[in-house]
């Protein structure tokens, strides 16, 4: 277990170094430069280039991404071109809105989506099972910002029950966690849902019932967590996307989290910052894939057998 | 019978007629059967696939499944419990108590993702007021019992073979000490050299713990082995019924003795088998009279029309054919005596 962690972790040096590359390169290739953005409106011409050839933009790209990447190897993952502030420090003092976000919209997902997929599998065909699978389309085909739009409208224009933006106070998560939450709620509604399914023709829980396990205990203990896999899968992927960030929501509810601050760093071509955040963010959510993958060995021993192998 | 009264009956069914209601039909699995057993017999319940075995043991469980399952119609008494008139509280506290049961299938009836002993355990913590460290000692002791050493308790499913699947299963179905256990083919899916073993072991503990027990097999060998009486399934019936010693040495029904034709014998080798030509009837279809009668080679043409009923030859053996109304009948067995 232990040796399937470390190799786990060695095999994420290639591609931390393959994200950099490559969003580098891409943002690199994207028209204009930072020059553009910081430069004051009237500077002239001559002045901007002056200023690219102080910053080094001039340099080839190989050379810049070389330099790039000599702070890299020390830990150092640059400073911002636009305001000079370390990459590092800004990510992680947006990353805790991401993640009190993200947990919240995942803590939703959980509480809503597994009970209703294991209602909908258990009474398959029924009106309730029909609930839920008009829950889990509408949730999966509404687009974010336009339930956070509605939210805002309904629960804080007209009801007044929490503001609508800014990230002061717990009240203030709970529409941002319902948006995100929504739709993460939808799929992990609909994975529990077909895994039950799968598993409730099992043998053994006619076995479970056969020596008097109570119905409910059959179902929330034996089957569910056979059903488990998929539906912890599909949390970890979703809680994986939500550590980029949530930019629909961030902007919506002025949410300042990893998201927007990405999406200002591309619209300003400030390269260090853009790929430093994401540089982050693939280790953090390769930690989560890990944890993930370590989770399944806890559910299933016969996964846990191949691990040690 | 009567005087002997309900107390010496750990099963009593009348009457019970049980259907599966799918989009294609109504398959009428169980067709009104009646059975008894007393205490510390064996039953062997004998019939085709698709005869209605699995189906009537799990309504003695009150498990059919439902949908499509439908409990149509009778009464099922096990140790003195209405088991079709309990609320579901009280049914929780009689399976795997009352009665227990065993599946066919031994390599799916464990749950992958708990030890064997785990699995043991919660039947005892069910039904017994014990805790968690004395249940798991018990359940190490049975599977001790079912001849698997103790340190295994702790492995899970898949480090098991075949056969100790089934006796772990074994160990589960026996926790509590059921005063009676359905083993459906215990022995079907496993290999000829593990079912002597495990045939082996039910008998040892059925006889330690004084359980009654109904033996689903369609194994001839194995009810002339393990079995006290006998019933022979065909389409949801009963067509014969009575001791080993009616049903073997007396056959009466031409089904039954389709049966004893179709299966090799040991000390005649050579002597050439008989299928039973033809299949059993479309469940979802069944004519008003004999089931068997398309396949019966003593075929009468009021077979086709008139329902058959059991009939009694004697105090404990019965059967369901129209032959037996003609005076002097006989089934013909073809090889001599088994
Ligand atoms: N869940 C089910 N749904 C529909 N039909 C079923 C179901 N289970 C059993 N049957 C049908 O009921 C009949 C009796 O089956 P079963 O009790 O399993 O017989 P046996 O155990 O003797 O092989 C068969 O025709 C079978 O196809
Ligand atoms: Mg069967």
């Amino acid at each position: 277990m232990i040796r399937y962690t470390i190799r786990r972790l060695l095999m994420l040096i290639p591609i931390l170094i393959a994200v950099s590359l490559v969003v580098y390169f891409i943002v690199d290739l994207a028209p204009g430069d930072v020059v553009d953005v910081i430069a004051p409106d009237d500077a002239s011409p001559e002045d901007k280039e002056l200023l690219r050839e102080m910053m080094g933009l001039n340099d080839p790209f190989i050379i810049r991404y070389a330099r790039y990447m000599q702070g890299l190897m020390r830990g150092d993952l640059g400073k911002s071109y636009v305001n000079n502030r370390d990459v590092f420090e800004v990510y992680f003092s947006r990353l805790p809105n991401t993640l009190l976000l993200a947990l919240a919209g995942a803590f939703v997902a959980v509480l809503i989506a597994v009970p209703l997929g294991v209602v909908s599998a258990m009474h398959r065909g029924s009106w309730k099972d029909a609930i839920s699978m008009i829950f889990g389309l509408l949730g999966l085909s509404m687009p974010n910002f336009w339930l956070g739009l509605l939210l805002i409208i309904f629960f804080s224009l007209k009801l007044g029950l929490f503001p609508s933006y800014g990230s002061e106070g717990w009240s203030s998560i709970v529409l941002p966690a319902i948006t995100v939450g929504t739709a993460q709620a939808a799929l992990v509604m609909r994975t529990t849902r077909s895994s039950m399914l799968e598993v409730v023709r099992q043998d053994y829980l006619r076995t479970a019932r056969a020596k008097g396990v109570p119905e409910r205990t059959v179902i929330y203990k034996h089957a569910l967590r056979n059903a488990l896999i998929p539906i912890v899968t599909v949390m970890g992927t979703q809680l994986g996307v939500s550590l980029g960030g949530a930019v629909f929501t961030e902007t919506v509810f002025a949410w300042p989290g990893v998201g927007r601050l990405v999406v200002d760093a591309i619209n300003s071509r400030d390269i260090p910052m853009v790929t430093g955040c994401l540089i982050l963010t693939t280790m953090l959510a390769s930690f989560l894939i890990l944890l993930v993958d370590i989770a399944y060995a806890f559910i299933d021993p016969r996964i846990k057998a191949r691990y040690t192998k | 019978m009567n005087s002997k009264g309900m107390t010496d009956l750990v099963l009593k069914i009348e009457n019970l007629v049980v259907h599966y209601e799918t989009e294609d039909g109504i398959v009428e699995a169980v067709n009104g059967i009646d059975l008894q057993l007393e205490r510390k017999r064996v039953l062997g319940l004998v019939g085709e696939t698709g005869a209605g075995k699995t189906t009537t043991a799990l309504a003695i469980l009150n498990l059919v499944p439902d949908p499509p399952g439908v409990i149509k119609s009778g009464r099922i008494i096990v140790n003195g419990k209405d088991i079709l008139n309990q609320d579901i509280k009280e049914l929780e506290r009689i399976r795997g108590k009352d009665v227990s049961m065993i599946f066919q299938d031994p390599m799916t009836s464990l749950n992958p993702v708990f030890t064997v002993g785990e699995q043991i355990a919660e039947s005892i913590m069910l039904h017994e007021e014990v805790s968690k460290r004395e249940a798991y000692e018990r359940a190490r002791e049975l599977l001790e019992l079912v001849g698997i050493p103790q340190d295994r308790a702790d492995e899970y499913p898949h480090q098991f073979s075949g056969g100790m699947k089934q006796r772990a299963l074994i160990a589960i179905a026996l926790a509590c000490r059921p005063k009676l256990l359905i083993a459906d083919e215990p022995t079907t899916a496993l290999d000829v050299t593990i079912q002597a073993q495990v045939l082996e072991v039910m008998a040892e503990i059925k006889e330690k713990y004084e359980t009654s027990m109904i033996m689903i097999t369609h194994d001839l060998g194995i009810v002339a082995e393990t079995c006290d009486m006998v019933a022979v399934m065909y389409a949801g019936k009963i067509v014969e019924q009575g001791t080993l010693k009616d049903v073997f040495n007396n056959t009466k029904h031409p089904y039954t003795e389709g049966l004893f034709n179709c299966i090799p014998k040991i000390n005649d080798r050579k002597a050439e088998l008989i299928p039973i030509p033809g299949l059993m009837p479309d469940p979802t279809n069944l004519s008003r009279g004999c089931a068997f009668a398309p396949r019966c080679s003593y075929v009468m043409k009021e077979c086709h029309e008139r329902p058959v009923e059991l009939k009694r030859i004697n105090d404990t053996h019965m059967v369901a054919c129209h032959a037996y109304d003609i005076q002097d009948f006989h089934i013909r067995r073809r090889v001599g005596k088994r």
